[in-house]
């Protein structure tokens, strides 16, 4: 066999064990799997369809305020974390005071809160 | 734009900045590895300088270093005369060449994989991809990127922010938010990588050790891991890795551009995390002993002022404390890192065969470079002020990533060197009539 032969047929034999779709070999998984979604696998529930639908709407250099007090640590810093990846072009402030937009987190999502 | 057409466009722009870069002498396919994370770590670096003196991390931003860039390097390449390079032609028997037909699947799996996977690092989609956005949309504002207050800031603020910056770009090019963009950026990074170790070991390496080195390194299941993570770790690991790999080949040519090309990567190697700096020294520290002429790749230290500029300016705070009485916390951080570094389900035995390789090559030397990148990742654990069994379990397994691509690149140039000197002693014993 040649050289170039080998190459490719060795190549072929790999892809073809990864597009086997039964299987869930590491080479599969190293394809991606079932593959995910737009958004992160955040670690606790945590819909983002408002708050990415709000970043886009709302103006930008507007001060909001996300609040997750009550909860745990865990979701406070997801809560964090997707505020400031979809809300980017917003600025988020420690103080409600200080906001011109408040969200809250409630029951796995983030809603815009009345007063904001 | 989807996902795909947009990651694909942006590292395309990358990919030509790169040969602009590399030199007409290398425009050949089996140079875009090279070019590749040249091109990425070049616009990178430039749009990271730019924010730091007020810019935005935008799409014209980057394209106007990319403008100057390959401006740079059209005219660079104008007035010193290209240096010929050596034919490529070797001939492969089919048993290693099926073996770089399986690093090339495997390859093309992990791309399809990065486009397809969502970071489960968390730091990715909390920090480092938020941060970039930033970036984009207001600069490197002190109200999101220091602590003041006032405003709610980024996490590990001394962090500089090339990583940031690239996969910013990727979203803007995309058109969308899609967090895939950084596992598709990193595969495209790691893959580079691959390419960029095939091509510069190409001319000194037998085929079937590189071919060997390569599937060792691509079938190593914590590096696809890691590229689904999105962990910034890896591409620090890459630029440093390329940075021992182009100066290792320097020593063996002394070619200028291969020295041009190690320093470049440092540079880059420190725009990507904070422990970068101890990395690069440690390194530079190392390569002197091989050559003093080492020393000058010093100098890429300085790309390191810029962003530590900013942070003493804006009060940045270091996450290390300088506190080293805490030594309890060195026999549990090695035992960590040496459990992550042999590990076989992780790194297979790469950390391992590059240590018995450099003792049957007689070349105990070299592995004072994984060494000292090893030591550095102790000392930080050591001065690190979170709770050492916290900070180990989130991150001892990716902060050893400089080591392992270390040791990676150095296993086809220590076999090839074994593999010389057993040929040496054979001919040596056939001269003297030895049977």
């Amino acid at each position: 066999m040649s050289a170039r032969r080998a190459l490719a047929v060795a190549a072929v034999v790999v892809l073809a064990a990864a597009a086997v779709p039964w299987s869930d070999g590491p080479l599969r998984r190293l394809a991606g799997g079932e593959g995910d979604g737009r958004d992160p696998r955040f670690d606790v529930r945590l819909d983002p369809t408002v708050l990415r639908a709000e970043g886009e709407l709302l103006p930008s250099g507007l001060r909001y305020y996300l609040d997750a007090a009550g909860t745990s640590p865990l979701v406070q810093g997801n809560a964090k974390a997707a505020g400031q990846l979809y809300l980017a072009r917003q600025l988020p402030v420690q103080d409600p005071r200080l906001a011109e937009a408040r969200f809250g987190y409630r029951n796995g999502r983030i809603v815009p809160l009345l007063g904001g | 734009m989807n996902l795909v057409l947009g990651v694909l466009a942006l590292n395309a722009a990358f990919l030509a900045v790169g040969y602009a870069l590399v030199g007409p002498a290398r425009l050949s396919a089996s140079w875009a590895g090279v070019a590749f994370l040249v091109g990425a770590g070049s616009i990178g670096t430039l749009v990271f300088f730019a924010t730091i003196v007020g810019l935005r991390a935008s799409l014209t931003v980057a394209a106007l270093a990319a403008a100057v860039l390959v401006i740079g390097g059209l005219v660079f390449w104008r007035r010193v005369p290209a240096e010929a390079e050596a034919g490529g032609g070797r001939t492969l028997d089919p048993l290693t060449a099926a073996a770089f037909g399986v690093v090339g699947a495997v390859c093309v799996l992990g791309v399809v994989g990065g486009f397809r996977s969502t970071p489960w690092l968390d730091d990715v989609w909390g920090i480092w991809l938020p941060k970039g956005l930033a970036l984009w949309h207001h600069g490197l504002d002190a109200r999101l990127f220091a602590p003041n207050g006032e405003y709610v800031t980024f996490g590990v603020p001394d962090y500089p922010l090339w990583w940031s910056v690239v996969t910013s770009l990727d979203v803007q090019t995309m058109g969308d938010l899609d967090v895939r963009v950084v596992c598709a950026q990193l595969a495209l990074l790691t893959v580079a990588f691959v390419g960029a170790v095939a091509r510069l070991l190409w001319d000194c390496v037998r085929p079937p050790v590189l071919a060997g080195s390569l599937l060792l390194l691509v079938l190593s299941p914590e590096l696809w891991r890691q590229v689904q993570g999105g962990v910034a770790d890896l591409p620090l690991a890459i630029y440093l890795a390329l940075a021992l790999l182009a100066g290792s080949r320097w020593l063996q040519t002394r070619e200028g551009f291969l020295l041009a090309l190690a320093v470049l990567a440092l540079v880059v190697a420190l725009q990507i995390k904070t422990e970068a700096p101890a990395e690069v020294a440690s390194l530079v520290l190392v390569g002197a002993l091989f050559a003093r002429r080492f020393l000058w790749s010093a100098l890429a230290l300085a790309a390191a002022v810029p962003w530590l500029a900013w942070r003493s300016a804006h009060d940045v705070p270091s996450r290390a404390e300088l506190d080293f009485t805490r030594v309890e916390r060195v026999p549990d951080a090695l035992r960590a890192v040496a459990e992550h570094l042999f590990d076989p389900t992780e790194w297979l035995v790469l950390v391992p065969l590059a240590i018995v390789l450099a003792l049957i090559a007689r070349q105990p030397k070299v592995l004072l470079v994984p060494g000292a990148l090893l030591a550095v990742v102790l000392v930080a654990y050591w001065i690190d002020r979170d709770e050492i069994n916290y900070v180990l379990a989130t991150s001892a397994y990716r902060v050893i990533d400089p080591v392992v691509l270390s040791a990676a690149v150095l296993i086809p140039l220590l076999a090839e060197s074994f593999f010389q000197q057993r040929q040496a002693l054979r001919e040596d014993r056939a001269l003297i009539g030895e049977p």
